[in-house]
């Protein structure tokens, strides 16, 4: 599940998730569009990974209870093989490195 | 294999490696597919060329829209994974609306397209489209099958996952090549194990909600349909005596002559319906996502009610209403164990007064349609369609105002006897549809109640029907408009009526030029004898309804906004 930097299930806040997905651009391609279909408020994302995996982590902007249900939804995908918490320590996923797939 | 021809010298056999054409047709059949509704082209070819050598029925339509849509038909009747098949370029992209219509309405639907071979992908190739790509929006999963030995697992993939959980279409596209190549069969594996069991304290506490709300109500939508969860609905609803609604899709999934129906809200819903929903205290919704047809202005909409809401797609709880208990279930089991919650509960207790009241506030509405009843119009030709068959029919409708006098004013008694394209409202729906209803089940008879725009959307399909000699009849509601857009012209853009007045054929004459047969009926013609008529002959016939102008839908409620702004009749 999401770890929301707020307490309160109804704020605003920022979760961070660390999603395993299937290798390959088709995938990638499904993925992305999901987000884009779903309007999921991704603030940042970065996508790592070869082409047996993709490991994406994606920063979700919203209140924590709207972030389990984004999370529900994700993991339910076909091609994501696993959805958690991103670590503290993960990637960098803020900046303007990465614009966020639905904005 | 390398598409080599292996010779086993013990026993002096020839064993020659199959197709990837033969290994989609040998997954169909391990499926158990019966039909599919296609149209040939260039880069299908070696699939058509595979197909007679299968037991598989194929229809041949006029236009590939109309195969996702018989195969949407189907479907939706039977339960069962609907198929359809189509070339590449334009041949998959007329496939576009009838995919996105089943990704709306949670319909099971496979749809093969050929696709340019793999040499030529990517550079612009005769009939090339990325349709993988331009179907990512309005599907539930898609492939792209480049390595042949892929083809038979993951045909059989896209069927579990066009029918798991919350059903939806799968578009699974095959260069030409990859139809042509010899292939192994990699064998098929399930990858997901079955969904863990239900967590008990949401289901008791909704039991618990039920069992103390003085004012509730069931909202049942077309998960209780998809889920085959009707008579665990109707049980639930007799065990506590709760009234129950229902949406668009929900129709059909609960008796409508049944002493605790009361019908379903909407825009165009029944008004007392919408009342009722307003007064509840409690809103046990089941099997639906809460549409906006439904709810109108959300921040207004059951602002009295607690919200049970149980649906298989689990991001669908929250996403518009925020349900006091949310429950990600598939219908038929949430129901069950909740029935178990309630075992002990007294019969029909506890809300008499609740359904004392909702009957009376039906009374106007009931009074005002049986005055109705008397005139030439549209509620007398669905009475007298529900009088001719005996109410054993199954009614596939259009998109429009038709749609919705035949939902108010059909009843519906028999179990998914009401299909209908609510979510996307594709008009041009219901002729194709039909097909897949009637191939679904050539005893029943099959009724299109149609208007003059969206029935010449697809009018071509009548020589697929007159081919396969089906039993479908037509009744189109004539009234030389495009008459949804112009009603809300009459109200909202001040009559004025910008390219709503359609012109048609005369259908009896073409009905004639299809070799069916076909009547006119002018208003204050016996539309009664003219039903008779058409019931009584074998194969497909027409009826042209030649209906009022300018007769409206009652209620409405304007987009946006709440049943306190309803609209019930002209004079409002």
């Amino acid at each position: 599940m999401a770890r929301s930097r707020s307490g309160s299930a109804g704020a605003a806040a920022t979760s961070r998730l660390e999603i395993r997905l299937a290798g390959g651009i088709y995938a990638l391609n499904r993925f992305l569009m999901t987000l884009q279909n779903k309007r999921v408020p991704a603030s940042g994302i970065k996508i790592d990974g070869n082409h047996e995996a993709s490991r994406i982590t994606l920063v979700l902007d919203c209140p924590e209870e709207t972030a389990r249900r984004y999370t529900a939804l994700l993991s339910s995908l076909e091609d994501v093989e696993e959805v958690g918490p991103a670590e503290e320590d993960g990637p960098e996923t803020e900046g303007p490195a990465d614009p966020p797939p639905n904005r | 294999m390398d598409g080599r021809i292996v010779e086993n010298t013990a026993l002096n056999i020839e064993y020659k490696p199959r197709t990837g054409s033969e290994a989609m047709c040998e997954a169909l059949l391990d499926e158990g597919v019966e039909y599919l509704f296609g149209y040939p082209g260039g880069a299908i070819m070696p699939f058509y060329d595979a197909l007679p050598d299968y037991p598989l029925k194929h229809v041949l339509v006029r236009h590939e829209q109309a195969a996702a849509h018989a195969a949407d038909g189907y479907a939706r009747a039977t339960g069962r994974v609907g198929v359809c098949v189509a070339t590449s370029g334009p041949g998959a992209t007329n496939l576009v609306t009838g995919l996105a219509t089943a990704q709306m309405d949670s319909v099971p639907l496979v749809a093969i397209t050929g696709q340019v071979g793999r040499p030529a992908l990517g550079k612009d190739s005769f009939q090339e489209t990325n349709v993988m790509g331009m179907t990512l929006p309005f599907t539930k999963h898609s492939f792209l099958v480049e390595d042949p030995d892929e083809l038979y697992p993951t045909m059989r993939r896209a069927f579990e996952i066009a029918r798991s959980g919350r059903p939806g279409p799968v578009l699974v596209d095959v260069p030409k090549d990859v139809q042509f190549a010899a292939c192994n069969d990699n064998g098929y594996r399930r990858l997901r194990e079955a969904d863990a069991p239900l967590a008990s304290p949401a289901l008791e506490r909704a039991a618990m909600l039920l069992r103390n709300a003085k004012r509730p109500l069931i909202l049942a939508g077309h998960g209780v349909t998809l889920s085959g969860a009707e008579m665990e609905l109707r049980l639930l609803a007799e065990r506590t005596g709760v009234p129950v609604v229902t949406t668009l899709l929900g129709i059909s999934a609960f008796p409508d002559d049944h002493p605790l129906y009361l019908g379903w809200p909407g825009m165009h819903g029944m008004a007392s319906v919408n009342r009722a929903i307003d007064r509840s205290d409690l809103l046990f919704a089941v099997g639906m996502r809460f549409d906006d047809r439904i709810t109108g202005a959300v921040d207004r909409f059951a602002q009295n009610a607690k919200v049970i809401h149980i649906d298989v797609d689990a991001s669908e709880l929250g996403k518009i209403v925020e349900p006091t208990v949310g429950i990600a279930a598939d219908a038929k089991l949430a129901l069950r164990t909740i029935l178990g919650h309630l075992e002990d509960a007294p019969a029909e207790s506890g809300c008499d007064e609740w359904r004392e009241e909702l009957m009376k506030s039906q009374e106007p509405e009931k009074q005002r349609r049986d005055d109705a009843r008397e005139e030439y119009g549209p509620i007398r030709i669905m009475d007298a369609i529900k009088d001719v068959t005996g109410g054993d029919v199954r009614v596939v409708t259009d998109v429009g105002q038709h749609q919705m006098w035949a939902a108010q004013f059909f009843e519906f008694t028999k179990k998914n006897s009401h299909i209908t394209s609510g979510g996307l409202g594709t008009m041009g729906f219901a002729l194709p549809a039909a097909m897949g209803v009637a191939f679904a089940y050539p005893d029943d008879d099959v009724w299109v109640v149609a208007g003059d725009g969206g029935f010449q959307m697809n009018i071509q399909e009548l020589a697929t029907i007159r081919d396969f000699g089906l039993n479908i009849k037509v009744a189109i509601l004539n009234n030389g408009y495009l008459g949804m857009v112009r009603q809300w012209q009459q109200f909202f853009h001040n009559r004025r009526y910008s390219e709503t007045p359609i012109t048609g054929p005369r259908y009896e004459e073409m009905a004639a030029a299809y070799g069916l047969a076909g009547r006119t009926i002018e208003p204050g013609g016996d539309i009664e004898d003219a039903i008779k008529w058409a019931q009584g002959r074998e194969g497909c016939t027409i009826l042209d309804f030649h209906i009022n102008p300018e007769a409206n839908v009652y209620p409405m409620i304007p987009s946006g906004m709440s049943v306190h702004e309803m609209i019930e009749d002209d004079g409002a």
